[in-house]
């Protein structure tokens, strides 16, 4: 007899006692599953992880806007601010400082299509010297942010104004969604760069644009975006809306010295900019943008996202009715 | 004595590990890929339209642009290819604008001095699929004080950088720096990718069909689509005039024979009179001897065009039927149109 042993063949009750233990496997697994899943998903949103941002504007502060001309964009910013009551207006000591800039592109500051390098340090040193305890500047670029940092300049603006240079890593964006807006929707933000920043500041360049008509001020916000935010190109005028309903900064400055006039947002030739010399600090980016399309050769109806904007109670495109103060550097 | 059961086979044991193993597989990929949400599949109200489809970026014309950059140019950076997908990524919202024209492939370079790394250029080749789709994107950017370039017939240079077609592509080739090597090694470039690229010299038909007198200098463009809010009116050939002190644009389109030429001018006709054109009132212009004409005013300004063979050609932006007439007879000859037969006209 071999030492192998035999087993009884299974039954019809083994058969159906296995049936029932896979059976009961599978519901397990199956409502475990269903327990799980998110029925709502994200189309309509998870509020409690939903990125806000706060409102940074400065009570008291409201609907002013200086207007200051001339060649250097240095001399001409620092009177713009003055005219407002000051950078301690806005900043007050301790203060967390980010500036949002435009550094989309690499491309070198003699091409008009990113904030100068020149306006980031100045800027910047009247944070410092209104008392902030530290000063970030951030954007998240269309092309690669390190080369946009260095090539446009504003990387080395802002070492040597012993600021912070955000760079946008992956885990810095968190889902936002814009209160009655249709377009920004659980999508990705980039809200690292605001841990706990208490004042806002942006800073950008008139553009000519070939889908919304003009880049500036409420545009800049859009480097706040991530995902594949190329798609609202198709709705330019509204998702240039929602930017401005999405955020309240403290103060919006407009650099007309040089203004991109045609073949923008990225230009490429010195003959598509025009010396323009008008610098623009407001803390309306409706109006700023409204007074800044009239260097584009641009009315606010040509640009309908002001219009919007305005409707949507952001500001106020009659720039005139805020009473610009005016001045001129030479 | 107590039933025993037989335990399982090697073969089930093994499968029954495999299948454990995927379920593990497939936890792990789930809870990696919960982190990383794609926002436009789930929450996006944007359509999201159709573009042509993408060209394989493994088939890109171009790994790296150095062949055609002089002894004394460094790659600054690895060269970047990017199709219609993903066009945006390098020149945002002016995508749209090569998007319509036919893009096909962007390669993008930038280069050094060899001798000063601090002074850098970025060459921009766009593969716009025939030669006349790169003459629209070129057309439509050409700066007004541009100095004229012999290096194509469709090349131009400015201060700080040289713009030109050649064949299908598009180049731009853009300074970083204003400096005589700079410009000495961008114009090389040129030479270079002119000489090294097959590509055809002689000028576009189209292009010399425009009666050159009162023709203001580099003004002729090519519209793929859409021209003038129109629908139809696709590859429409314009060209800006100075007559009589106002500013005229004068445009030309081969159609595909006679017949569609002249169904070309009545659907205009039609679209801009359901736009709220009205016949302009004025007696039959002289140019209506020569060829049916359609005279249009729309919000002040007139719209004069006609058919010519298998062209349709017309002359707008002017309020004066005089200066419309003019250019429009001047037009006629070019275009050698036949004296008028008969048939639809205003």
């Amino acid at each position: 007899m071999s030492g192998r042993t035999t087993y009884p063949a299974s039954t019809r009750r083994d058969f159906l006692w296995r049936v029932a233990k896979a059976c009961a496997s599978v519901a397990g697994a199956g409502s475990l599953a269903f327990w799980f899943h998110d029925r709502k998903g994200l189309r309509h949103g998870r509020t409690q992880d939903a990125a806000t941002l706060p409102d940074f504007s400065v009570p008291g502060t409201k609907g002013r806007i200086g207007v200051v001309t001339g060649e250097a964009r240095v001399k001409t910013v620092r009177r713009a601010v003055e005219l407002l009551g000051g950078m301690e207006t806005f900043v007050r000591p301790g203060d967390r400082v980010l500036i949002k800039v435009n550094a989309a592109f690499a491309t070198p500051p003699i091409l008009g299509a990113t904030t100068h390098p020149d306006l980031v340090s100045e800027v910047a040193a009247l944070c410092f010297k209104a008392g902030a305890g530290s000063v970030l500047v951030a954007d998240n670029p269309i092309n690669d942010p390190a080369s946009c940092f260095r090539l446009t300049g504003i990387g080395q603006a802002v070492l040597s104004a012993g600021a912070t240079l955000v760079l946008p890593e992956k885990g810095y964006f968190r889902p936002a969604t814009v209160p009655g807006g249709l377009l920004i929707r659980d999508w990705p933000l980039l809200v690292g760069p605001f841990m706990g920043v208490n004042k806002l500041i942006g800073i950008a360049p008139v553009k000519d644009h070939h889908r919304s008509g003009a880049s500036m001020t409420m545009k800049n916000w859009y480097g706040l975006l991530g995902g594949r935010r190329n798609l609202f190109h198709q709705d330019i005028h509204n998702i240039i809306k929602e930017l401005a309903m999405l955020v309240s900064p403290t103060l919006v400055i407009l650099d007309g010295t040089v203004t991109m006039v045609t073949n923008g947002p990225t230009g490429g030739a010195l003959e598509d900019l025009k010396q323009t010399g008008t610098m623009i600090v407001s803390t309306d980016q409706v109006a700023a943008d409204a007074l800044g399309a009239t260097l584009l050769g641009k009315t606010v109806g040509q640009l309908p996202f002001i219009g919007k904007a305005e409707a949507a109670g952001l500001g106020t495109a009659d720039y005139q009715s805020l009473h610009p103060i005016h001045d001129h550097v030479g | 004595m107590g039933r025993v059961e037989r335990p399982p086979s090697g073969v089930e044991t093994t499968i029954s590990w495999m299948i454990l193993g995927v379920l593990v597989v497939i936890a792990v990929a789930v809870f990696i890929k919960q982190f990383d949400y794609d926002p436009v599949a789930v929450t996006s109200r944007v359509p999201i339209t159709e573009h042509r489809e993408t060209t394989a970026l493994n088939d890109r014309l171009f790994s790296n642009l150095s062949p055609f950059a002089p002894e004394n140019l460094d790659p600054a950076q690895g060269a970047e290819n990017f199709g219609p997908e993903t066009l945006a990524d390098k020149i945002n919202g002016k995508a749209e604008l090569y998007l319509s024209a036919g893009f096909l492939g962007l390669t993008s370079q930038r280069f050094a001095l060899h001798d000063d790394p601090e002074s850098w250029m970025e060459a921009f080749v766009y593969d716009m699929g025939t030669p006349k789709q790169a003459f629209a994107v070129y057309s439509l950017q050409q700066r007004a004080e541009a100095e004229p370039s012999a290096l194509t017939p469709f090349s131009y240079r400015t201060a700080n950088a040289l713009f030109f077609s050649h064949g299908k592509f598009y180049v731009e080739v853009v300074a970083a720096v204003l400096s005589e090597p700079m410009t000495r090694a961008m114009a090389s470039f040129g030479e270079r990718f002119v000489e090294k690229i097959p590509g055809r010299r002689e000028s576009i038909e189209e292009t010399m069909l425009f009666p050159r007198e009162d023709m203001i200098e580099g003004s002729i463009a090519l519209l793929i689509s859409d021209a003038f809010g129109f629908e139809g009116m696709d590859n429409i050939f314009t060209a800006r005039y100075r007559v009589q002190g106002q500013e005229v644009t004068a445009f030309l389109s081969e159609r595909k024979d006679d017949r569609e030429a002249l169904r070309l001018v009545q659907a205009y006709r039609d679209f801009l009179v359901s736009n709220g054109g009205t016949a302009a009132p004025e007696k039959a212009s002289k140019a209506a001897k020569v060829t049916d004409t359609a005279t249009i005013r729309i919000f002040g300004d007139l719209e004069l065009f006609f058919s010519c063979g298998r062209y349709m050609a017309g002359v707008r932006d002017t309020e004066t039927l005089g200066v419309a007439e003019t250019v429009a007879q001047r037009m006629m000859t070019s275009l050698k149109c036949p004296e008028r037969s008969g048939g639809p006209g205003q």
